[in-house]
């Protein structure tokens, strides 16, 4: 099955101390979109717009074909929504929420469910005002995961969770994924989770969209280049160049689009490159993010 | 900086590590150009799907997608559109194989040996003395058993 | 409108209430006694008895059911379920109609029989106006939580209800017409007391109304 199951076109929301500012999204069926952002950059803006529980300001959203928020009723029915700021009801128990879903959902699957609480270490009886955070979190996900929605949308799924946990999620995410026609959006602090598991990547700072690629390009395209200029030696201006540190003789330049002619350019300037080193994406985020806020300073 | 994990897969038994400060695709193609040398995934088997083998080991799609991409063109396994993926045909697949693994560690003693700034010669003489300490280590097996 | 999730909701919404709602009305039936004791003590007794019941249920059901979704944080997972907010809002506004039914009409019911039984006829037109009353004062707080989400607000609400119930009280206690006529044993019911009847009834749809009105022009929910 192709196409898209999330589209974002020129949406903007605005509130009196923060902007969201032309949101362009494309995310294809039956694949994981890993959205990175820092505290207020506004992943979870966005993901209250896709699930129509805020009107955007300006621009279009389709959820799995559905027009947001118009036919939100509609979308929801295929979509599983999780959100840090979400709680369950803390007089009930994990089973009576079970059953609440059951009862609406005709695709809810008991045994995966069964199995799930096994995995997740949760116990169904347990009154949920309770329970840890990690639990409640493990909880909503349960909820969410035995249903077996077409799309996930998940803010924060695996923050404040143990490794065993943040491990146990994971596995069953991708799981879900193992049905081609399935997909997900989750937002998350943690770099190195959305590295190991998404298929795309998208950085979000302060209200705007400032990268979007699959995850190999973006690991591809990004290198931190360690340098030896000798003196007298100009660092010639390549295209790419985000951030240019120099120490003494020594430089180290982190770039967007490497290929191995800036190798070549290197040293036909005279500069000798002493390592190419890939970067991981927590690094390639902070360097994108800092160096916006300078450009947007000078 | 990272704890090293392990991520056993479930339908696999391949071994990714978080640690390992190379792509992730280039360890699943490693990990499998080594199962198939020793033949733990014999010529012409079915190997896990994209899917499949992702799921396993939690890693996305996206990147055993390019390790599958890169392997079949190095001629490691074939995938046929809607069938799945196999291993290859090729009766020189194996020492293939570990001629490829040669040729890597020796490019890599070479760049070595040059940052220690040894002589060519020395580099030689270094390999020969490897190849008897080998030698000694399996006679010493086979007097044992 | 999707029937099924409505229901669903409602009957979530009564799970977590229905064990105060059993206190509410055995207090209820309280009151109910120490009227029909027939002293005047008794009376005055279980009608503060009445009226508190009355005032109390209506707080604890939007306090807990609208305010509380907000407070709990429980909003966000209700507004996943595949629904349209206007369906939200009218489950929501059905819960809370149907829960206060239980309570107010057991009440109402059990003291027009109580009254009609023990011959006492003449405080059934009283009676009504007064519970009908309370519940025209629990849909106002109804409508202002639902609206607003607020605490602050509802509690105003309340605070108004609770004045305007007052002058009402001294109002209709010192209308000959209403009271001219509460010892008797029959039910007469005045024009004056007709009127405000039909005029409470229609304030409750009224505030109803508006409460929809006002939750279709939101357009953020979280």
């Amino acid at each position: 099955m192709n196409g898209l199951a999330v589209q974002f076109t020129g949406v903007s929301k605005e509130y009196p101390h923060f902007t969201l500012d032309n949101v362009n999204l494309e995310l294809p069926t039956g694949s994981i979109m890993g959205f990175i952002g820092a505290n207020g950059a506004g992943k979870s803006t966005t993901l209250r717009i896709l699930m129509g529980l805020v009107h955007q300001d300006r621009g279009a959203v389709e959820v799995l074909g559905y027009e947001m928020p118009a036919r939100q009723a509609e979308a929801k029915r295929d979509v599983g929504f999780v959100s840090e700021d979400m709680r369950l009801y803390g007089a009930a128990t994990l089973a009576w929420h079970m059953e609440f879903i059951r009862s609406i959902y005709p695709s809810w699957d008991q045994a995966y469910a069964e199995s799930l609480l096994k995995r997740f270490d949760l116990k169904a009886k347990q009154k949920l005002k309770k329970v840890s955070h990690g639990q409640r979190v493990k909880s909503a996900l349960l909820l969410v995961l035995a249903r077996r929605p077409r799309l996930l949308v998940l803010d924060e799924p695996t923050t404040g969770l143990d490794p065993v946990a943040r491990h146990e999620v994971l596995q069953a995410l991708m799981e879900a994924l193992a049905d081609e026609r399935r997909t997900i959006l989750f937002s998350s602090q943690n770099t190195l989770d959305v590295e190991q598991i998404s298929d795309q990547i998208t950085f979000i700072d302060r209200g705007r969209i400032i990268d979007s690629a699959d995850k190999e390009t973006f690991l591809e395209r990004w290198r931190r280049l360690r340098l030896d200029v000798p003196p007298a030696v100009a660092l010639p201006a390549l295209p790419g160049i985000v951030d240019t540190t120099s120490s003494g003789r020594l430089a180290v330049v982190t770039m967007n689009g490497y290929e191995p002619a800036v190798a070549a350019a290197y040293h036909d300037a005279g500069v000798t490159v002493q390592s190419v080193d890939s970067m991981t994406l927590e690094e390639i985020f902070v360097v994108n993010v800092q160096n916006r806020r300078e450009r947007s300073v000078a | 900086m990272t704890v090293y994990t392990q991520y056993m897969g479930m339908h696999s038994d391949l071994v990714l590590s978080k640690s390992d400060g190379r792509p992730m695709y280039l360890q699943i193609m490693e990990q499998i150009k080594q199962r198939v040398a020793v033949g733990d995934w014999p010529r012409g088997e079915e190997i896990p799907s994209i899917r499949q083998l992702a799921v396993a080991l939690s890693v996305s799609v996206i990147t055993v997608k390019r390790a599958y991409l890169e392997l079949e063109r190095e001629g490691v396994i074939v995938t046929q559109q809607g069938k799945g993926s196999t291993v290859a045909t090729d009766p020189l697949l194996e020492p293939r194989l570990y001629d490829q693994e040669l040729e890597q560690h020796l490019d890599q003693a070479a760049r070595l040996g040059n940052l220690l700034g040894l002589e060519t010669e020395e580099l030689e003489s270094r390999l020969r003395e490897a190849a008897d300490r080998l030698t000694q280590t399996t006679v010493m097996e086979e007097v044992e058993s | 409108m999707n029937t099924m999730i409505i229901k669903q909701l409602i009957l979530k919404d009564w799970y977590f209430l229905r064990v105060p709602i059993i206190g509410y009305l055995a207090a209820g039936a309280v009151s109910l006694v120490l009227i029909c004791l027939g002293t005047d003590a008794g009376f005055f007794a279980g009608l503060v008895v009445l009226i508190t019941v009355l005032i109390a249920v209506g707080i604890h059901l939007a306090m807990s059911t609208v305010v509380g979704e907000r407070k709990d944080q429980t909003l966000p997972f209700v507004m996943s379920l595949p629904i349209s907010y206007m369906e939200y809002t009218t489950a929501k506004i059905l819960a809370n109609l149907l829960i206060f039914l239980i309570p107010w009409s057991a009440i109402l019911l059990a003291a027009v029989a109580l009254f009609t039984i023990g011959n006492a006829g003449g405080v059934i037109p009283f009676t009504v106006l007064l519970v009908t009353e309370l519940f025209a004062s629990y849909t106002l707080l109804l409508a202002v939580s639902v609206v607003s989400e607020s605490q602050s607000w509802s509690i105003g609400a309340m605070v108004f209800g609770n004045l305007f119930l007052q002058a009402y009280f001294y109002w209709i206690t010192h209308n000959q017409s209403i009271m001219g006529t509460i010892k008797g044993h029959v039910a007469i019911w005045s024009s004056t007391a007709v009127a405000i009847l039909v005029g409470e009834i229609a304030l409750i749809l009224l505030l109803i109304g508006l409460t929809f009105f006002f939750q279709a022009r939101k357009t953020d929910f979280i």
